[in-house]
């Protein structure tokens, strides 16, 4: 415990390396891009937080589904490629039958949620068996079942569909007849019809209303785990009852026309409330119990300052009415949705089940002895994976409007993987904060890459894929490589004298 | 106090035709801290292995016998049905999760659960896997059994990181937690504590006594088994020596019953001709073997002789030769033939005369799966360059030689096998460990390591292997043993060095007192008559070995 | 080492030794060839499909035998290997080879870029052992995706090496026009009955297996086994393990990029850019299908998987074109086959006494 500030500084910059690698990529490329092909600044920054909002809600699902085998020890899931291909044999069925049902998009959708789950238990079932054999190569074996399930969904929708199941060649999800006349498989691009936008369309809200919304949801959950850590006084329902009100006020405002700067007031007025209540807490735990200090007091100020700044920022833009009023507006029901995951999440992390996840992840063989079900913790883990990667992909699709039927779900697993890797996860630890910085960055960088590209190969075609492409893999291996040559470092020096 | 809690009754267990317990008799009674000591071996870890139904015994065809609890016999299938009884374990190595706090690690999988609101919906759909636990319940739950033990360890501390005394309380208050607790087994428990953490532990233990809770106390440190336990227990190769009050006994009656006072030693006296020159030289090793640190040994080895290196497991004597060699971390001064031998490749001390017979056969010692001509020849082919034709640049595995020296050594070893192409793994142990040897000594060494030679092979082989380490010693080769058995030791070796916590306790006579060995083991060698020891390091004007030792102990065995 | 275990060759252990996938695909690659024949395939165009494809591909498997014998695993990172090989090959035509010259000189090029990047990867490979088949699976991609934006500016001048208009190399390179197409391939061949047998191809595929052979033979090949089987055996008998994984990995990615100059010769371009990203599972699974596990793998493993992996790679299309006209279903058919061979491995890794 005597370390100098220094060796801190420098475990903490080797810990949290891929992360400062990566905002650093992406705070060249935004500078080194000259306002990209237009070389306007203005539509650059407008064109790029439209990219990033929808990007990052359409892959939060995708990348939070890792989180849970990561604690429970089982590595980053590339077998998430199996959920995203239950999703994707869930939609094609709807396609096919939509065709005569007509149904409307939410009622689509949410069908497709609810028949990809019975499908994704089963495939994270069998994937969680399979992890259970090849204990400590899960990632290896993921990576390989993924191509695997992907052959046997090749083989279903272009030779099964058509040749051993008859269905209509008319429908127009079916490819049309070859020259014998035979219409054989699923065509390669699938339209997604009414589910197009069925939830992020819903309600969509100004970005900048977003970023204070999110401020509000920050400083209440700020408050929460502050408070929450030493006692449960019951006040503390005040604080997110508190957000609530101010949140659904915004919302509804927004709703009811342009009165932005009302909005902003809101919106000021939600974070200082949040504010206010951590003042009185921290306040009366000190007079209660006069040891009482906070536990992390840099982490604690970080984010005070973010969720600050987010709403100055906000105001700021929504007052004066910039050209961050001209951003995309944001998808305010996939963002809600997120949210209530995110609370499953931490909820299911807080019970028993998630107390088994845990001890699992950090030792197998302390679990077992002390009488935990070690493989069928395992399996349940995968489960759960699995069904929020076919829910993820299901939300995917339906932001993509366009289902690439042999192609979706390939890059579905690496992509996830090195999202939730750039956010600071490794192998053995992943958190929320992982899942949502990663996001952010993750998709930040890919958007700028056609950029970075542009600097130094030119204006040549397809090599803007290249880098995206090499930076995915590499922070893969990369994280990956660093996570494994550090846990040895660690255990050689245990070892020595 | 007298009621008998637990009681072993004509307890025998075979493995695979090795008796291992012959006919124990052990009552503990309630409320008592009941002392456990025996040389490795001696069957401890057996019967705590039938106390918890371990699967080890279940799969080797059970044992005989009956295990009553409060007079009734009970038949234990698995450890977790062992903690339903109310009996819980403290291991050696700590069943902690890093990453947990105190109070998780005590919990583990009981924690307690919140049944009210929302919890009692989930648990009608899900089951009670899926209900919050609740915290400050769980808190207040360790901090009551960390309260036992009088110990000022905080519940929400992370165990990553904290001294390892406290993570042993942290250990025994899990078992304590457990409510229906009413017999502890506390494996070694001392071993990783400072003096003063170990008097807080049997504080405490007497603490949990007083409470009506028994204890099996294991220990090799005798002078904490007088201080701690009411009655002790004393095994030697399976058989209950003795069972005694311990304010009737002391540590040199206890050193002596657990060494064995009777057994005759088969020794072979022979006058060899030691030069006396020594031909190695130990200063301050340190070797880095996880569960046999050395740390800090001082030896010298002559040239003729055979020195035994004894000691109780995990006291650090098997970490001297695998660290001399290399396979494990090393820091010290060792010098051999006159030059000094730099630690850490195991080619330096291999070319330059010192061969090395793992105590891990199976794990260090051999290929299973590639004939035992290969294993014979691995290891001359590569340091040495034999067996080798060179085509241009390139040397290339030369049969015929090969062939040639392992019938030899088939023929000399007497290593019974189908040919010299048979994989060394389908062999039984006893000609596994020939094939080692044969590898060493095809290696011409100037000195041999050998470590447990005999560990896992049946009688008749042990003596062959004993027979031969004895014959290589009259035709010249200086010789080290590490062995767990000291009746072997003493059989065969000129001097034997003691080795308890990573030091040399003492260098004794191969037909010293046992009580002298048993002390020495036990951490007790400052109670050894001087006249029975060696000095660590020889005084100049050399001797002979085998030679009158009376006139030698003039420098004190312990440090 | 192979070579002992040939010598208590006997019948018995002959049947012990063959295990149930290698025979499984068998079946199946032999059921797939009647099928071919019941409709209609000439049978001789699918047996010089196969032993094409048997020549073109061996090396590249044979790639396997030395890294799983180190105790590496299989190598997965293959494709760097083969990277090199192209860059081998470009150079040799840029700095105006053509024919045997081109060859010669190729696989020069691409032994001394192996090489180079071999002993990197070797030490890359001790810094993260007990990972190393994920982490060299994601390192040899990032590769891959590195030099697909190398090739765009590398600075070759040769015009049958460049794309006509705009920047950087063609996706495919020609080797007709330097006359290098199938110059290994045509060498010493001849016909049996239409059955084209590539000679020379097979017999430096035979070649090369011989020279792996001996080296598992010598001191050093030894030693690698050694290390790979019982790493602390080996550290006892005074070997530096990580050393010998280095050499190991080293041959490893020299084969792979002389295993990628034939194939190039063999199919009679060079293709670049994302060529390489998925031939480590199809080498890997291919030494698998043969017997081997990812802790062990000799010179016959990779024989007889190679013939009927390939064999069956070759011959699954032309009989479901007959079959099932307009449908892609052998590509998904060899998906299945190869991973479901792989995850068989993997699955079967800890029966096989490694770790």
């Amino acid at each position: 415990m005597n370390n100098s500030n220094s060796e801190r500084i420098k475990a903490f910059l080797l810990d949290n390396i891929v992360v400062i690698l990566f905002l650093g990529i992406a705070i060249f490329g935004i500078t080194a891009s000259g306002g990209g092909i237009t070389g306007n600044y203005t539509v650059y920054f407008i064109s790029f937080f439209s990219e990033l909002i929808e990007r990052v809600f359409r892959n939060s699902f995708l990348v939070i589904s890792l989180m849970i085998p990561v604690i429970a020890g089982l590595g980053l899931n590339f077998g998430i490629v199996i959920g995203a291909i239950a999703a994707q044999s869930v939609i094609l069925l709807l396609r096919y039958h939509q065709f005569y049902l007509e149904m409307s998009g939410i009622a689509e959708f949410l069908l497709a949620l609810l028949l990809s789950l019975p499908l994704a238990i089963l495939f994270g079932w069998l994937t969680g068996k399979l992890y259970n054999k090849v204990r400590g190569q899960e990632m290896i074996a993921g990576m390989i079942v993924s191509y695997f399930a992907a052959g046997v969904y090749n083989l279903v929708f272009l030779f099964i569909v058509g040749y051993v199941i008859e269905v209509d060649k008319l429908n127009p999800i079916i490819a049309p007849a070859n020259l014998e006349g035979l219409a054989v498989g699923v065509r390669m691009t699938v339209d997604m019809g009414v589910m197009t936008g069925a939830i992020d369309n819903i309600i969509r809200i100004p970005f900048m209303f977003f970023i204070m919304i999110c401020a509000i949801t920050m400083a209440c959950y700020i408050v929460f785990t502050q408070v929450r850590k030493f006692n449960r006084d019951r006040k503390v329902l005040l604080s997110p009852l508190c957000a609530l009100v101010f949140i659904t006020a915004i919302v509804v405002w927004n709703g009811l026309g342009s009165m932005n700067r009302v909005a902003a007031v809101l919106g000021f007025l939600g974070v200082a409330a949040q504010m206010c209540f951590l003042l009185y807490f921290t306040f009366r735990h000190k007079r209660e119990n006069p040891d009482y200090t906070v536990q992390n007091k840099a982490s604690l100020s970080f984010n005070c300052v973010l969720c600050s700044g987010m709403m100055l920022w906000a105001v700021y833009n929504i007052i004066m009415n910039t050209f961050m009023m001209r951003v995309r507006q944001a998808p305010f029901a996939t963002a809600l949705l997120f949210a209530v995951l995110f609370i499953f999440l931490s909820y299911i992390m807080k019970t028993k089940l998630g107390q088994d996840f845990r001890a699992v992840g950090q030792s197998q063989h302390i679990a077992e002895v002390s009488g935990i079900n070690v493989k069928r913790t395992r399996i349940i883990a995968t489960i759960f994976s699995t069904v929020l990667a076919a829910w993820g992909m299901v939300i995917f699709l339906q932001n993509m409007g366009t289902l690439t039927t042999y192609d979706s779900h390939r890059h579905v697993g690496f992509f996830s993987v090195a999202a939730i890797l750039v956010g600071g996860a490794s192998t053995s630890r992943a958190n929320l904060r992982n899942v949502i910085t990663g996001l952010i960055l993750f998709h930040a960088m890919t958007i700028v890459t056609p950029d970075i590209a542009r600097i130094f190969f030119g204006d040549t075609p397809g090599v803007a894929e290249y880098l995206r492409s090499f930076m995915v893999y590499g922070v893969i291996g990369l994280a990956l490589g660093l996570y494994v040559w550090k846990t040895l470092k660690a255990s050689q020096s245990q070892n020595s004298l | 106090m007298s009621t008998n809690l637990l009681s072993f009754k004509n307890i025998t267990k075979n493995y695979s035709g090795n008796t291992v317990l012959k006919n124990v008799n052990i009552d503990i009674r309630s409320g008592e801290i009941h002392a456990l000591v025996g040389e490795n071996g001696a069957g401890k870890s057996t019967l705590m292995n039938i106390l918890f139904g371990m699967p080890v015994i279940h799969s080797t065809g059970g044992f005989e016998g009956v295990m009553e609890l409060d007079g009734k016999a009970v038949d234990i299938k698995s450890p977790f049905q062992a903690m339903d009884m109310g009996v819980g374990m403290v291991h050696q190595e700590f069943m902690l999760i890093p990453g947990f706090t105190v109070t998780e690690n005590i919990k583990i999988n009981r924690e307690i659960t919140r049944d009210t609101g929302l919890n009692k919906v989930t648990k009608k759909i899900f089951g009670s896997r899926i209900q919050t636990l609740d915290r400050p319940a769980m808190s207040a739950d360790a901090v009551k059994a960390l309260e036992t033990m009088e110990i000022g360890i905080e519940e929400f501390t992370v165990v990553k990181g904290m001294p390892v005394g406290h993570m042993q309380f942290v250990e025994i208050a899990r078992e304590i937690d457990k409510t229906n607790i009413r017999l502890l087994v506390l494996d070694e428990p001392t071993a990783v504590l400072t003096e003063s953490e170990a008097e807080t532990l049997i504080h405490a233990m007497r603490n949990l006594a007083k409470k009506g809770i028994s204890i099996i106390f294991i220990s090799h440190r005798l002078d904490e088994i007088t201080a701690a336990s009411d009655r002790v227990t004393v095994l030697r190769d399976g058989e209950l020596i003795i069972t005694k009050d311990t304010k009737d006994t002391n540590v040199i009656e206890l050193a002596e019953l657990m060494v064995g006072r009777g057994v005759s030693i088969d020794r072979v006296i022979a006058d060899r001709a030691g030069s006396g020159d020594v031909i190695l030289t130990i200063k301050d090793l340190h070797v880095a073997m996880p569960g046999e640190r050395v740390s800090g040994v001082d030896l010298e080895v002559r040239k003729g002789e055979i020195l035994g290196i004894g000691g109780l497991a995990g006291q650090g004597k098997l970490g001297i030769a695998n660290g001399l060699i290399g396979l494990y971390q090393a820091k010290g001064e060792v010098v051999f033939d006159g030059k000094p031998l730099p630690l850490g490749n195991a080619r330096n001390a291999l070319s330059s005369g010192i061969a090395y017979v793992s105590e891990d056969r199976k794990g260090v010692g051999l290929l299973l799966e590639e004939p035992i001509e290969l294993n014979i020849a691995f290891t001359s082919m590569q340091i040495h360059n034999k067996f080798l034709q060179s085509i241009g640049p390139f040397r290339f595995y030369h049969a015929q030689s090969i062939r040639a020296n392992a019938r030899q050594m088939i023929e000399d070893l007497d290593i019974r096998c189908t040919s010299a192409l048979q994989p060394v793994g389908r062999l039984s142990g006893g000609n596994q460990q020939k094939v080692c040897v044969a590898r060493a000594l095809t290696q011409k060494p100037r000195l041999l390591f050998v470590s447990e030679p005999t560990r896992g092979i049946d009688i008749g082989a042990k003596k062959l292997i004993l027979d031969l380490l004895l014959k290589l010693a009259d035709q010249g080769m200086t010789i080290v043993m590490t062995s767990s058995e000291l009746a072997e030791l003493r059989s065969i070796c000129d001097r034997i060095a003691i080795i308890c916590e990573g030091k040399v306790a003492g260098i004794l006579k191969p037909d010293a007192p046992a009580a002298d060995f048993g002390l020495m083991m036990s951490g007790a060698a400052d109670l050894v008559k001087e006249e029975t020891t060696f000095p660590h390091v020889i005084p100049p004007d050399s001797f002979a070995v085998g030679a009158d030792f009376g006139n030698l102990g003039t420098e004190g065995g312990a440090e | 080492m192979d070579t002992v275990e040939k010598s208590t060759f006997s019948l018995k252990s002959l049947v012990s030794r063959i295990n149930v996938p290698t025979l499984i695909v068998l079946v199946f690659w032999i059921f797939i060839m009647i099928l071919g024949v019941i409709n209609n395939v000439s049978l001789t165009s699918m047996i010089t499909d196969s032993i094409g494809r048997f020549g073109a591909l061996g090396i590249l498997s044979l790639a396997m035998v030395p890294s799983i014998q180190s105790g590496t695993g299989p190598n997965f990172a293959l494709p760097i290997g083969m990277v090199c090989g192209l860059l081998g090959m470009v150079c040799a035509i840029q700095f105006g080879f053509t024919s045997w010259g081109w060859l010669i000189i190729s696989i020069l090029l691409s032994v001394v870029f192996a090489c180079i990047i071999g002993y990197g990867y070797g030490i890359l490979m001790n810094a993260v052992k007990g990972s190393e088949m994920t982490i060299a699976t994601y390192t040899g991609w990032a590769f891959v995706w590195l030099f697909s934006m190398l090739w765009v500016i590398l600075p070759f001048t040769d015009l049958r090496l460049r794309l006509p208009l705009g920047q950087g190399l063609r996706q495919d390179i020609q080797l007709a026009g330097i006359n290098a197409r199938n110059i290994l391939t045509n060498s010493l061949s001849f016909d049996i009955n239409g059955i084209f047998i590539p000679t020379g191809m097979i017999l430096f595929f035979f070649l090369c297996c011989f020279l792996v052979w001996m080296f598992m033979r010598s001191k050093k090949g030894i030693a690698i086994t050694a290390g790979g089987t019982n790493p602390m055996f080996a550290g006892a008998a005074g070997l530096h393990v990580n050393r010998n994984r280095i050499y190991a990995g080293m041959l490893s990615m020299v084969l792979g990029a002389v295993g990628t100059v034939i194939y190039a010769q063999h199919f009679g371009f060079i293709q670049l850019y994302l060529f390489p990203m998925m031939f480590a599972f199809i080498a890997v699974a291919a030494v698998m299908i043969g017997g081997a596990t990812v802790r062990r793998a000799n010179i016959t493993h990779v024989i007889v998987g190679v013939l009927i992996f390939q064999g069956l790679s070759a011959n699954m299309a032309p009989v479901a074109n007959a079959m099932f006209p307009g449908t892609d279903i052998p590509e998904a058919l060899r998906t299945i086959v190869q991973n479901g061979i792989i995850l068989y491995a993997l699955m079967h890794a800890k029966g096989g006494g490694g770790k």
